[in-house]
């Protein structure tokens, strides 16, 4: 069982990384997203609040967006493939930690880690939950 | 990397599943020069992705997570020459040589021996609207969507240690915590019933069964509908049954697991009437199919712990290597150049 002091020490250090996040903000870590705004990037795109989230969805027409939690087993195992795809296929992935933004979550009716939904034209068009095949995705995003 | 010279050249070992009894075989494969191929399947990591400590896995005095002891066994097979690859068997043909894997993208694998450490999943109850809803406020995964329900009354289906573990880690969010058991007793071991017995937010309900799920894709879980009858099992009775319902915002199962093997079927290898692969009589991970070898919870129906997994993983892979150093042109052909997967 994983005690209070863990869960506070989990999110001790995911508010450091946030803020490490946000200060490298100028970096290559999230700031491709906007400033390649007709490229699709090689790594997904990581979220850091609501607006960021508003931009992304404005800039990619069609976005896959993973919502995922650091404490989630079968996120940590997607992760590895959603880096894969990101680099290898011409589709846009972003990925919404849900610790960090709970109101995404909320807003977006995920309930279920990892939960992946296709944004069309800003708009859920395709919701998964649960960890997917590669082969999945992957015709997904090329598609 | 960028070539596949020997495409046709079967693979000396595949191991199917990346649970810890994969992983364990993985390394002792690997350190015996075999050069497995790990097959990942759909639930890289296996069921100790979805717990939180382990405690009873013996050199880990202070616990260690299920994700962190995978993560680590997967390091350590690919320190010594492990190969993974995402991919899940969809058929296999095990009555020629060598053997044949079809994966579910439809590329071809061959093989001179198998490991088949698939795992087994969690078992869904047959509630209704259970398919529309897993995901939605059902879950098979506390650790995953428990921190969903801050301030939510869930409920835990199941009786034995995974059910207690849900329902003891849930208590950390949810308002209450009931878990729901179709007898009037509980399977889990004494410490597991005990912690949660004694936990003032899990409440039980028993001689109870999960009928159906309310809700929808939009508002999630929000009810249930429970059935009782004073001797238990009830939705196996048809008289004396009664039914309520309740409001609550989560449902999580543990309701044991069925072990995945329905791509055995036709094989050869032996499975019991429940699925479970039938091994050779005596301390062996040997099936009825020469070559093909079962380790972890796919062929352990009794025991299903971590460690277990581990031994019958390295066991499994000690048979391997014994039959592939046994067989005449395993001996006679030249080391088959296995870089590249083929996939």
């Amino acid at each position: 069982m994983a005690t209070d002091d863990e869960l506070e020490r989990i999110r001790e250090q995911k508010r450091q990384e946030l803020r490490d996040r946000v200060e490298g903000a100028g970096g290559d870590s999230v700031g491709s997203g906007t400033d390649n705004a007709t490229e699709t990037p090689d790594e997904p795109i990581a979220i850091t609040g609501p607006d960021h989230f508003g931009e992304v969805l404005e800039t990619h027409s069609r976005i896959l967006v993973d919502f995922y939690a650091d404490w989630c087993g079968p996120c940590q195992m997607l992760a590895p493939v959603l880096d894969r795809l990101a680099a290898e296929t011409p589709g846009t992935i972003a990925k919404v930690d849900t610790e960090a933004h709970p109101q995404l979550a909320q807003q977006y009716g995920v309930r279920g880690l990892p939960t992946l939904i296709l944004f069309e034209n800003g708009e859920p068009a395709q919701q998964l939950v649960g960890m997917q095949q590669e082969a999945t995705l992957r015709s997904l995003l090329t598609s | 990397m960028t070539e596949t010279p020997h495409q046709d050249t079967p693979r000396e070992l595949v191991i199917v599943g990346s649970g810890v009894a994969g992983l364990s075989a993985a390394v002792y494969a690997a350190r015996a020069d075999l050069e497995p191929l790990v097959l990942e399947g759909p639930e890289p990591g296996g069921q100790l992705t979805l717990t939180t400590e382990v405690e009873n896995y013996l050199g880990f005095p202070d616990g260690i997570g299920g994700m962190e002891l995978i993560q680590r066994g997967k390091q350590q097979a690919e320190r010594f020459g492990a190969e993974f690859a995402h991919g899940e068997v969809d058929r296999a043909d095990l009555k020629g040589r060598p053997f044949t894997l079809e994966l579910a993208t439809g590329d071809v694998i061959h093989t001179k021996a198998l490991i088949v450490a698939t795992g087994a999943s969690a078992r869904w109850v047959g509630a209704e609207n259970e398919s529309e809803l897993m995901g939605y406020g059902l879950s098979t995964c506390a650790t995953c969507d428990g921190a969903f329900h801050r301030g939510d009354d869930v409920l835990v289906i199941g009786g034995g240690d995974s059910a207690m573990e849900e329902a003891l880690f849930l208590t950390k969010f949810a308002d209450s915590v009931t878990v729901v058991h179709r007898r009037d007793e509980l399977r889990a071991s004494d410490i597991m019933a005990r912690r949660a017995r004694e936990n003032p937010d899990i409440s039980f309900r028993w001689n109870t069964e999960l009928l159906e799920i309310h809700g929808s894709t939009e508002t999630g879980v929000t009810g249930a509908t429970l059935v009782s009858h004073p001797d238990g099992h009830p939705t196996a009775k048809d008289d004396g049954v009664s039914a309520e319902e309740v409001d609550v915002g989560g449902i999580f199962y543990g309701v044991g697991h069925i072990p995945n093997t329905d791509f055995l079927a036709d094989t050869g290898v032996d499975r019991d009437e429940t699925g479970y692969i039938v091994t050779l009589e005596g301390m062996t991970t040997e099936t009825a199919v020469e070559g093909v070898f079962a380790a972890g919870d796919v062929m352990d129906p009794d025991y299903r712990q971590a460690i277990t997994a581990a031994g019958t993983g390295s066991m499994a892979a000690l048979d391997a290597e014994a039959w592939l150093d046994e067989q005449p042109e395993s001996a006679v052909e030249p080391e088959p150049e296995t870089a590249s997967p083929q996939l």
